[in-house]
């Protein structure tokens, strides 16, 4: 599925990647995991890839086996590794403690394995979740 | 998002339900900053009718947490779901704000 970068896409993205988990059968105890992950790596993507103006992301979801779930998400901003920044610091008080940055720990928690790469002109980010057993 | 506040002696209550994500935690930021502005200074954000919490919700959560710690005011939550409550864990705002597993507790009856 391919949409606008733009917080409006945010919620067709969630339909649209439930229904397909919904299809897929047997994924439900991930659904949590994929939602939360889902949306940082989107309202990255769509805070950050296209600061000169407007651009699409693409997003695919299947099951790699019937214990893995794959989510690819993919967009043509200029190359942009969301894994490479330093974590938040969760010892800070509430005086020193920075707003925001947590996104990526979150998806980096919720997700089993992570992979980047800039591939043809996109950032490809690729997540997966495995089912526990 | 459903959102609420009442006084209820001296605190003020914020009920929060349905999702804070990324589209509605501004509402949460803008509302509990309002109430702030008016003279609430010790709010017990009730999240029992809330079944998700993005970053987003952590972001609004700590810009009014901060706010009210600038002022002497204080800021603590009860009735966390389980996903909401795995979100407040891994990001250790439960050491930041205090966390109860009731409303009533929280209001320190």
């Amino acid at each position: 599925m391919r949409l606008p970068a733009s917080i409006e896409s945010l919620e067709s993205f969630r339909s649209f990647v439930l229904h397909e988990m919904d299809c897929l059968d047997g994924f439900e105890e991930l659904v949590p995991k994929v939602e939360l992950a889902l949306e940082e790596v989107l309202v990255n993507v769509i805070s950050y890839a296209y600061p000169e103006g407007e651009g699409e992301i693409e997003i695919e979801c299947l099951a790699e086996s019937p214990e893995s779930l794959r989510i690819t998400v993919k967009d043509w901003g200029g190359p942009f590794n969301p894994l490479d920044h330093a974590g938040p610091d969760l010892t800070a008080d509430i005086s020193s403690r920075k707003v925001g940055g947590l996104g990526v720990y979150l998806v980096k928690h919720m997700a089993d394995r992570l992979a980047y790469e800039y591939r043809d002109g996109a950032n490809v980010l690729t997540v997966w979740f495995l089912k526990k057993p | 998002m459903e959102l609420n506040g009442y006084k209820q002696e001296k605190y003020f209550i914020v009920k929060a339900g349905g999702r804070m994500d990324a589209i509605s935690a501004p509402e949460f930021e803008k509302s509990c900053l309002e109430w702030i502005q008016q003279g609430e200074t010790a709010l017990v954000v009730d999240l029992g009718g809330l079944e998700y919490m993005s970053s987003a919700g952590l972001r609004s959560i700590l810009v009014v947490g901060k706010k009210l710690k600038s002022i002497g005011g204080s800021l603590s939550f009860s009735s966390l779901t389980p996903n909401v409550a795995h979100v407040f864990s891994i990001s250790s705002f439960g050491t930041l704000f205090p966390v109860y597993d009731t409303l009533e507790k929280a209001l320190g009856n």
